[in-house]
C-alpha cells in the first residue's frame, strides 16, 4: 500500500468519519504521472512531470497555477478524459482507464445544452447512464434548492446568466450522486463579484453533502478560500511544487480573507509562483 | 444571489405592444408600395405600347388566373405539380438527412461517396434531365425524380454540417458521461443539427418545385410546368404570368412553413435559420 507515507499527512476535518482513513484507500492517488504533448512537427512537448498526489475522501483539494501548467491536463488525466504518458491514477483504489460514473466533472465553461430546460440539463446524466427516472427528479429538486436555482427548473440556458448556467453544470454533475467532484476552472469565466459568489456558495454546497473535491484555479484567493488543502504547481513541465495544508475553520465566510493565516497564504503562494520575492524557506500557518 | 435578478426571461419583451405596431406599420407601407406598383404598371404597359403577349396589364393576369381556376384547369395541373415536387421533396428530406447522418457518422462511406457528392454538387443537376427521361419515361416518376434529384443537395450538406456543429466541450461532456455514439447522436448531434437540418428542408422545397417545373418542360402532357409551354406556344402570355402566380404561391406557403416549424426547433438558435 502506497498511502501509508501520506497518511499523516491528510489533515480531515474532526467531522463524523466512515472509517479511519487508514483503512480505506485514498479517493485518489497518482503516482509519477507525466504527460507528454507530440507536436505536428514531430517536436515534444512535456506538459506534465511525475506528479504525485493524494487526496482522502471527503478532502477538498485545489491546485493553483498559472496558465499553462498543465492543470487542465492533469484534471482530464482525473476524469478519464486523457491517458497520462506515464505513472499510475487510481480513484477509489481502482486504475482509472476511462471516465467513471462515481465521478461528477463540471467544466471550464457551463456546457448546457441549449434544447433543454435547466432541469433537463441537470438529468442528462440520468437519461446517458439508464438511471431510474422517478428518484432523480426527486433529487434534482433538491439539487436545485442547493445550488439556489429553485424555480428556474424550466428555463432554457440561454434565459440564465454565466453564473447560473454554472450552478446548474453543479447540479448536473451531482445528480447521479458521485464520490468525488472534479472541477475545471469552474468559475473562470464569471466576473469576479459573480465569482466569489459562487465561491461562497460552492464552500456551503460542499457543507452540506462532502465529496471529494478537485478543484483548479488560478485565482489564488478562491484556492486557499475552498481548500482543506492547495497544491501549488509551476510550468513547463507542470509540477507540484508544493503542498499547503489551509486550516481555517468551516463555514468558512469572506471576513476570513483578512485572516492574518489567509493573508499569509496568500502572500506565500504568490511567492511561490513567482510574484515578488522568493519564498521563505519557512512554510506559513505550518 | 447577485445574479438572481437577470433570470428574468428575456423573451418577456417581446410581449409588449410597440414591436407588434411598428411591424403592422411596416405590413401597411408594404402593401401600398406594391399596390402602387402594380398601378404604375397597369397604366405604363398601354401608355407605351406594349402588345399584351410581350406583358400583359395586372388585370389581365388577374382575368386568365380566375378563367384557369373556374374552368378546372389550373387545379388539375396544381394538383400533378404539388405531387410530383412533395413526393420528390420527401424522398430528398429522407434520403438527405439518412446520406448527411451516414457520411458524417461512417468515415468509409464519406471516403467514397464524397468526392462523388463534390462532383455532382458543382454539376447543374438540371442537365441530368434528358437522362432521367431516358430511364424513367414521360410520366410522373421522372418528374419526382428530377425534383428528388435536386432537392437532395441541401438537405445532404445541410445535414452534414449540423451535426459537425457541435462543439468539443459538448463532446468531452458527453464523453465523460461515457456514452455510446447512439446516444451522442440522439441526444446531442442530433438536436444540434436541427435548425440547419430545417434551413436544408427549406431551401429544398423550392428546389423541388424547380426540378418538377424543369422536368415537365422537357417532357410531360400535365402539370403547370406543361401548361406555361401550351400557354408560350398559343401567346397567352396573361395566362403564363397567372401560372407564375401560382408557382409564387406554392413556393411561398413552403417557405412559410418552413420558417415556422424552423422557428420552433430553432428557438434556441435563431440565427441558423434567419441566415437562410
Amino acid at each position: 500500500m502506497a498511502m501509508a507515507q501520506d497518511s499523516g499527512e491528510i489533515a480531515m476535518p474532526d467531522r463524523e468519519r466512515p472509517a479511519p482513513a487508514s483503512a480505506r484507500p485514498p479517493a485518489i492517488l497518482l503516482q509519477g504521472v507525466g504527460k507528454t504533448f507530440t507536436r505536428r512537427d514531430g517536436s515534444t512537448v512535456n506538459a506534465l512531470a511525475a506528479i504525485d498526489l493524494t487526496a482522502a475522501e471527503q478532502e477538498f483539494v485545489t491546485i493553483v497555477g498559472p496558465s499553462g501548467c498543465g492543470k487542465s491536463t492533469l484534471l482530464k488525466i482525473l476524469a478519464g478524459l486523457s491517458k497520462p504518458s506515464s505513472g499510475q491514477v487510481m480513484l477509489n483504489g481502482a486504475s482509472v482507464v476511462g471516465p467513471r460514473r462515481d465521478v461528477g466533472i463540471v467544466f471550464q465553461s457551463p456546457v448546457l445544452l441549449p434544447w433543454r430546460t435547466a432541469l433537463e440539463n441537470v438529468l442528462l446524466p440520468i437519461t446517458i447512464y439508464r438511471l431510474p427516472m422517478a428518484p432523480a427528479l426527486r433529487h434534482a429538486a433538491e439539487l436545485f434548492e442547493l445550488v439556489g436555482l429553485t424555480g428556474f427548473e424550466k428555463s432554457y440556458p440561454h434565459e440564465l446568466s454565466g453564473g447560473m448556467q454554472q450552478r446548474v453544470a453543479i447540479a448536473r454533475a451531482l445528480i447521479h450522486r458521485p464520490r468525488m467532484l472534479l472541477m475545471d476552472e469552474p468559475f473562470g469565466a464569471l466576473d469576479a463579484l459573480t465569482r466569489q459568489m459562487m465561491n461562497l456558495e460552492l464552500e456551503r454546497i460542499w457543507e452540506a453533502d462532502r465529496k471529494t473535491v478537485v478543484l483548479i484555479t488560478h485565482d489564488i484567493n478562491e484556492a486557499i478560500f475552498l481548500a482543506d488543502r492547495v497544491l501549488v504547481m509551476s510550468a513547463r513541465p507542470g509540477r507540484i511544487v508544493e503542498t499547503i495544508r489551509v486550516e481555517l475553520p468551516r463555514p468558512r465566510d469572506v471576513s476570513l480573507m483578512a485572516d492574518p493565516r489567509f493573508v499569509a497564504h496568500t502572500t506565500h503562494i504568490q511567492r511561490l509562483l513567482g510574484l515578488g520575492a522568493p519564498a521563505p524557506a519557512a512554510r506559513p500557518g505550518a | 444571489m447577485a445574479d438572481g435578478a437577470s433570470g428574468k426571461l428575456p423573451s418577456a419583451d417581446l410581449d409588449s405592444g410597440e414591436p407588434r405596431l411598428a411591424s403592422g406599420l411596416n405590413a401597411i407601407g408594404l402593401i401600398a408600395f406594391y399596390v402602387v406598383l402594380l398601378i404604375v404598371w397597369q397604366v405604363l404597359v398601354p401608355l407605351l405600347h406594349v402588345p399584351a403577349y410581350v406583358v400583359p396589364v395586372p388585370t389581365d393576369i388577374l382575368a386568365a388566373l380566375a378563367r384557369g381556376l373556374a374552368s378546372g384547369q389550373y387545379l388539375k395541373d396544381l394538383g400533378i405539380t404539388l405531387t410530383e415536387m412533395l413526393l420528390g421533396f420527401l424522398i430528398a428530406a429522407v434520403f438527405g438527412v439518412l446520406m448527411g447522418a451516414l457520411i458524417v457518422e461512417v468515415r468509409i462511406v464519406e471516403r467514397l461517396i464524397y468526392p462523388l457528392i463534390v462532383a455532382i454538387q458543382s454539376l447543374p443537376k438540371i442537365a441530368l434531365a434528358p437522362l432521367l427521361l431516358i430511364w424513367i419515361g414521360f410520366g410522373l416518376p421522372s418528374k419526382v425524380a428530377m425534383a428528388a434529384l435536386v432537392a437532395f443537395f441541401p438537405v445532404l450538406v445541410n445535414t452534414a454540417t449540423g451535426l459537425r456543429s457541435c462543439d468539443r466541450d459538448m463532446y468531452q461532456l458527453f464523453d465523460s458521461l461515457r456514452a455510446s455514439r447512439l446516444q451522442a447522436l440522439w441526444h446531442l448531434k442530433l438536436p444540434a443539427a436541427a435548425p440547419y437540418i430545417v434551413a436544408g428542408l427549406d431551401v429544398a422545397f423550392v428546389f423541388a418545385l424547380l426540378g418538377a417545373i424543369v422536368g415537365e418542360f422537357l417532357g410531360a402532357s400535365a402539370g403547370l410546368g406543361y401548361a406555361i409551354l401550351q400557354l408560350q406556344f398559343q401567346l397567352d402570355t396573361a395566362g403564363v404570368f397567372a401560372i407564375l402566380v401560382i408557382l409564387a404561391g406554392i413556393g411561398v406557403t413552403g417557405h412559410t412553413v418552413m420558417r415556422a416549424i424552423g422557428r420552433r426547433v430553432a428557438f434556441w438558435q435563431a440565427q441558423v435559420s434567419e441566415s437562410r
